[in-house]
Parts: structure tokens; C-alpha cells; sequence
């Protein structure tokens, strides 16, 4: 959830980048700057949110339109200088109630996660190379619901402008990126986002490692929280090469609730309800 | 036992006129049974089936303390010994900032490594359950300090000792006789009722995760004595006072979790029924393949090596032995997976395999179907009392 949440907010810019990784330089170099520029602001304006909790439903449909519900929460921590700290809990099916992630997402370097099993008490540690996994069985992968920092895209290129899909009133202007990581399930994605301060997200097109056309995810019922945060509440995916398809529907969100980091560490994450 | 009953009762009244508090309850019931095709290689042994309930209330009256009571029960239908009732879980727990405190009954898990945990020590092993790392509720006070910076340290207080339970003379998978389940030996200092306790540092820098941890009181693995008792001979447990300093380290490289616990133990009695202080380790690897043949299938791969100094007087079955893992996730909607495991005693002692496949029929319904089996076992190991005990096992669990 929380990945998709800021797709709208966090886009490249690879300064930190380039000062770390040097051969990053390179990628980093040819960035068009317009491109990067929509990026940063709209990552920039999201700045401050503080922390966020939501509740979530997912609606899994196959070929054949049949449907299959998912429940579950998501917990997010904005850390200033690093990326956020997200906690998914997952509420059914009742086989797998009570388990949860916990990712520590970081803007150079793979990203902490660790997953709780409710019935061994066990709090395992696990890779996040498993970015390209599919989350809960969805259309969604993990990396589509991480922590979009702007560091975890380069080669931001600047294509056109047109009216934004589903809000024709809006001017959208659409890029590419490319993830850094090696281990994405993506060559690159096209991004739609409107000419507004905040650049919401309206569509995201995701092309496999082949370049073909994987999936499409749609925003539409777009919220504002604390006259300032846009949220959307509902995700649409649909995936072009298996004609599957997911419905998110975010039930609630609530801004600033007081959660602060002893709610994201591994004694907290076994004893999540 | 009387106080339990009361207390589960009394909440379960309680949450029924209070709505102002959270509170959740989780039931869930099991049907299993094990075939073994072969023929039994001991008197008295059957193949049985079971069933087992288990329940689950949680209530939160404030925001930082939780209480959880969770009895079990299962009945075997041909072995009364593996029948059971137990508060499997029951506590309170009130936490802050900093630290958490418990008292009552838990579940604890240590440990980094797939086969076997060396370090998880707290609980006693449910062996009847014939399932490998199931375990009893233990009777614990127990306080956390936490700290994003320094880690976490437990500090647990273990006032009682709940012995293990045992397969019956009917069950399968034993030892050419039964463990009796009276006369007990306790040695060393070991006693039901003297407490054991423990502390367990824990931290995480990045990528890799470190533990060290000390443990003194009665081994939770006893010793199978045999005694004569009216001129038959007949086998009893045994239980020594045992000090374990223990450690894990994992690290992740990329796709690969490399893994590693190792202990030293004293006090503990080997095969021979001598103390011997020993040193044993596991150490491996876990691999992730990414979108395995271009599915959306998740694939783990694990390769460990375990490794006990006490070589063939040691009474873990893999003392010498190279394991091989396998898990597929199909991230269905079904949720099936699929795990594969093999064993291989380098000495030559038995080898172990396991295939498990388990899918959801329904949201509510849960399936697995395993074969186990048994090979090339020595009649000098412990395998070989379970040399014509491969089985298929099939278990549906209903949660409700």
C-alpha cells in the first residue's frame, strides 16, 4: 500500500545518489531535468506527513471474473533522513491472520524486512531481492506497495503532455523511470501525473524485463488529509499478459496518529494485532 | 489448572458486557491422520488418527497491555499419551517505550536457521505432536528492555519445567519401546519445580542480525533411561541441569541469507549416559530465486550443515548431517505452496525426506498432504526405530 501511496510522492532525484554511488553518476547524468523536476516537487510536497495508519481491502479477480477478498492494514513512519518504515498486517485469510511485514526502506542500499509467522512466534528475517514478488497473491508486487523513494528510480525522461486518464480537466505530463534495483520485476514504468502542485499519480504502466506491457494501475477518488496530503482511494491493476486484475480499496486513513519508531521494530512486530 | 478454566471463563463473559475494550477470538480445529503403509516394527503400534482444537482470546483493556489465553486440546484416537489439555498460551503483558514485562505461559522462538534451532530453548518440545518444532506453552516471568540502538535484551525467569510429552505404546514414530511418563529422573540440580532462566541479547545493524545468549537449568531434550522395573525392562525419561551459552549471526548478501547458531552445552548426558560437555552448530545458506521460471512463484532455497562434537555418542539425530530444502509459494489465490526437504548423515546414520504439499480449499480451510520416509538407517542410530515408520500425513484445519 504504502509503495503506491508514494508513487505520488517520491520520485528521483539522484543528487544523494551520485555523491554516494559513484557509477550511479552516469545514470544519474542523463536524467532529463524536467522529468526529474516534476519528480522531486511532487516527492517534496508530500514531505511532512508525519505518519499515517489505513486499512485496506483487496478484491483478487481472475480470467474468469471470479473474485476472492483480502483484508489488511498498513502502518507508515516518516523518517526524515532515511526512507519510511512501513508495517503491513494481513487480516485474512485466517490461515495467514496475524502475519505481518515490517520493512525498514532505505534511499541507498536494499531495504530491511522482516516477516512475523503468528503460529511459530517467529519474527524471520527475509530478503528484499523478493521485491518483484506478488503481494498476498494480488497483481501488486512489493516493490509496487514500498516506499517509493526518489533514489530508487534514475533515468527520469520527460515524453508529452495530455489530458490526465480519468480527469480529462487536468494536464498530465507523462515520464518514464527506470528502478535501480537489479532485482525489479521492471524494465521501466510510464507515470501520468497532473500539473498541480502536488503532481498526483493518475495511471502507472509497468513493462516487464522483456519491455513488453505488463500492467497498468489506475488512481481515481483522489482525498485530501490535514488540507494537504492527496490520497486516492481506490487502485485499479489490471494485468495485460494474464488478464488478472486487483482492486485496492483504502477503507480509512488517518493522518498523525502519534506512531514513532517503538512501533516499527521487531519487538513490536510480534506483538502486532 | 482449575484457575485457568476459571480465568478463560470469566473473559470469555467478560469481553461478552464490555464493548469499549478490543478484544479478538480465534478458534480453530484440525483433523490428522498419518498412514504408514509399512508394517509396524514394534508391538502395539498403530496407525491413528487425531483431533485437535485450539482457541484463541485476546483482549486489550489499554492500549499497552494485552492478555491472551489460548487453551488446546487433542485427542488421539488409539494413543491416549498423545492426547492433551494445556493452556498452551496464557499471559498478560504490559509494555512501554522501553521495555515489555509477562507473566504467565508462552511460546518463545529463538533462532535463525530452517532444520533445527539449537538456540530456542526456552519451551519444552511437544514430541508427541509429531511435528518437528512443535512445542508446550512455558511457565514464565519475563522482562524486555528495547532500544533502537543497542537491541534487545530478555530477561526470563522459567519457574517451573514442563516435561516434554511422549508417543504411547501405540504410536509410530518412537523408540523400540514406549517412554514411560512416570519416574522421571531429574539430575544435577534438575527438578520440575526448579526454575530455570535465561537473557538473550538481540540487535540488528542493516543487514545482519546477532544474538548471544545464556541459559542455566533443565534441558528441555532429556535422556531416554532404561530401567528393570518388576523384571521388565522399561525406559524412562531423564533430565539434567544444563548451562548453554548460545549465539546466532545472519547476514543477508543479496539474494542470499547466509545463516549460523551454534551452542556449547554442559551438563547434559550423551547416548552412553555420560555427562559430556559439547559443542554443536548449524550453519548455512537461504537462497531466493526471483520470478523462477519467469512465474510469479516464490522459490527459497536452503542448504544447511549441523554439526555436533560429540559425534556418534550424541543423542541429536543430526549430528553429522547435510540438509536440503526446498519451498515453492504459487502465490495463488489458494495460497498453495510446496516444501521439499532431505537430510543425509554423512557417517552413514539415516537419511530423512519430506514432501509437503498444503492449499486452501475455501478461505477457512487449510489441506496439507506430506510423505515422510526413512533410509539407509544403521541400527546403531535412532532413525532405526523409525526404519518402517514412512507415512503419509494428511491434516485439515478449520479456522472458524
Amino acid at each position: 500500500m504504502k509503495i503506491i501511496l508514494q508513487n505520488l510522492k517520491h520520485f528521483i532525484t539522484s543528487i544523494f545518489l551520485f555523491s554516494i554511488i559513484g557509477n550511479n553518476f552516469l545514470v544519474a547524468a542523463e536524467e532529463d531535468s524536467k522529468a526529474l523536476k516534476i519528480s522531486t516537487d511532487a516527492y517534496n510536497y508530500d514531505k511532512g506527513f508525519g505518519d499515517f495508519i489505513s486499512n485496506q481491502t483487496m478484491t483478487l479477480r481472475n480470467k474468469q471474473g471470479e473474485e476472492t477478498i483480502r483484508y489488511f492494514r498498513g502502518k507508515t513512519l516518516e523518517v526524515s533522513d532515511d526512507g519510511d518504515k512501513t508495517l503491513f498486517i494481513f487480516d485474512s485469510p485466517k490461515d495467514v491472520k496475524g502475519t505481518a511485514t515490517l520493512t525498514f526502506s532505505h534511499k541507498v542500499g536494499p531495504d530491511d524486512q522482516w516477516l512475523y509467522l503468528p503460529a511459530l512466534k517467529r519474527v524471520k528475517r527475509i530478503t528484499s531481492e523478493n521485491r518483484s514478488g506478488s503481494f498476498v497473491g494480488s497483481e501488486f508486487a512489493y516493490e509496487d506497495l514500498g516506499s517509493q523513494e526518489l533514489e530508487k528510480y534514475s533515468n527520469r525522461k520527460y515524453i508529452k503532455k495530455e489530458p490526465c486518464p480519468q480527469k480529462e480537466e487536468l494536464t498530465c505530463h507523462v515520464i518514464t523511470r527506470v528502478p535501480v534495483e537489479k532485482s525489479s520485476g521492471y524494465s521501466y514504468q510510464t507515470l501520468w501525473l497532473d500539473d498541480t502542485p502536488a503532481h498526483k499519480v493518475w495511471k502507472i504502466e509497468y513493462y516487464d524485463r522483456k519491455k513488453s506491457l505488463l500492467k497498468t494501475l489506475k488512481f481515481g477518488d483522489y482525498k485530501i488529509y490535514l488540507d494537504k496530503f492527496w490520497r486516492p482511494s481506490t487502485y485499479y491493476m489490471i494485468n495485460h499478459q494474464t488478464g488478472k486484475s486487483t482492486d485496492l480499496l483504502v477503507e480509512e486513513i488517518k493522518f498523525k496518529v502519534g506512531l514513532s519508531e517503538r512501533d516499527f521494530n521487531q519487538k513490536s512486530l510480534s506483538r502486532i494485532r | 489448572m482449575k484457575f485457568f478454566f476459571f480465568l478463560l471463563i470469566s473473559s470469555y463473559t467478560f469481553i461478552c458486557f464490555s464493548e469499549d475494550i478490543y478484544w479478538e477470538l480465534n478458534n480453530e480445529k484440525t483433523f490428522q491422520t498419518r498412514v504408514f503403509h509399512k508394517e509396524n516394527a514394534y508391538e502395539y503400534q498403530k496407525n491413528t488418527y487425531s483431533v485437535n482444537l485450539k482457541s484463541e482470546l485476546f483482549l486489550e483493556p489499554q492500549r499497552n497491555i494485552n492478555v491472551l489465553i489460548e487453551p488446546e486440546y487433542r485427542y488421539d484416537y488409539h494413543d491416549k499419551e498423545r492426547s492433551l489439555f494445556d493452556i498452551s498460551q496464557g499471559y498478560f503483558l504490559y509494555f512501554n517505550d522501553h521495555s515489555e514485562f509477562k507473566i504467565g505461559k508462552e511460546k518463545v522462538f529463538w533462532g535463525v536457521t530452517e532444520l533445527k534451532n539449537l538456540v530456542d530453548i526456552i519451551n519444552s518440545p511437544d514430541e508427541a505432536s509429531g511435528e518437528e518444532k512443535s512445542k508446550l506453552g512455558q511457565s514464565l516471568i519475563s522482562y524486555s528492555y528495547i532500544n533502537n540502538k543497542f537491541g534487545f535484551i530478555d530477561l526470563i525467569y522459567m519457574p517451573l519445567f514442563h516435561e516434554p510429552t511422549k508417543v504411547g505404546k501405540n504410536g509410530r514414530l518412537r523408540l523400540n519401546l514406549p517412554t514411560q511418563n512416570y519416574n522421571t529422573s531429574y539430575e544435577g540440580g534438575a527438578g520440575r519445580k526448579i526454575p530455570s532462566w535465561a537473557i538473550k541479547w538481540q540487535n540488528s545493524f542493516r543487514e545482519t542480525d546477532i544474538s548471544l545468549q545464556l541459559f542455566r537449568g533443565t534441558s528441555r531434550n532429556g535422556s531416554t533411561l532404561p530401567k528393570l522395573e518388576n523384571g521388565e525392562i522399561k525406559y524412562f525419561a531423564g533430565y539434567e541441569r544444563i548451562t548453554q551459552i548460545g549465539s546466532f549471526l545472519q547476514s543477508i548478501f543479496g539474494p542470499i541469507i547466509f545463516k549460523f547458531e551454534g551452542i556449547r552445552r554442559n551438563g547434559q548426558k550423551n547416548t552412553l549416559y555420560e555427562r559430556e560437555n559439547y559443542y554443536s552448530y548449524i550453519t548455512g545458506i537461504e537462497y531466493v530465486v526471483t520470478r523462477p521460471f519467469d512465474k510469479i512463484w516464490d522459490l527459497n532455497i536452503f542448504a544447511e550443515y549441523s554439526n555436533d562434537d560429540r559425534g556418534s555418542n550424541s543423542n541429536d539425530i543430526f549430528q553429522n548431517d547435510l540438509f536440503i530444502g526446498t519451498r515453492i509459494n504459487f502465490n495463488d489465490v489458494q495460497g498453495t505452496e510446496f516444501t521439499q526437504m532431505l537430510t543425509l548423515d554423512l557417517n552413514g546414520d539415516g537419511n530423512t525426506g519430506n514432501l509437503e504439499i498444503s492449499t486452501r480449499l475455501k478461505d477457512s480451510v487449510r489441506i496439507a498432504a506430506n510423505y515422510t520416509s526413512y533410509w539407509s538407517v544403521n541400527n546403531k542410530d535412532t532413525l532405526y526405530s523409525f526404519r518402517r515408520d514412512n507415512y503419509l500425513g494428511i491434516k485439515i484445519t478449520n479456522y472458524f
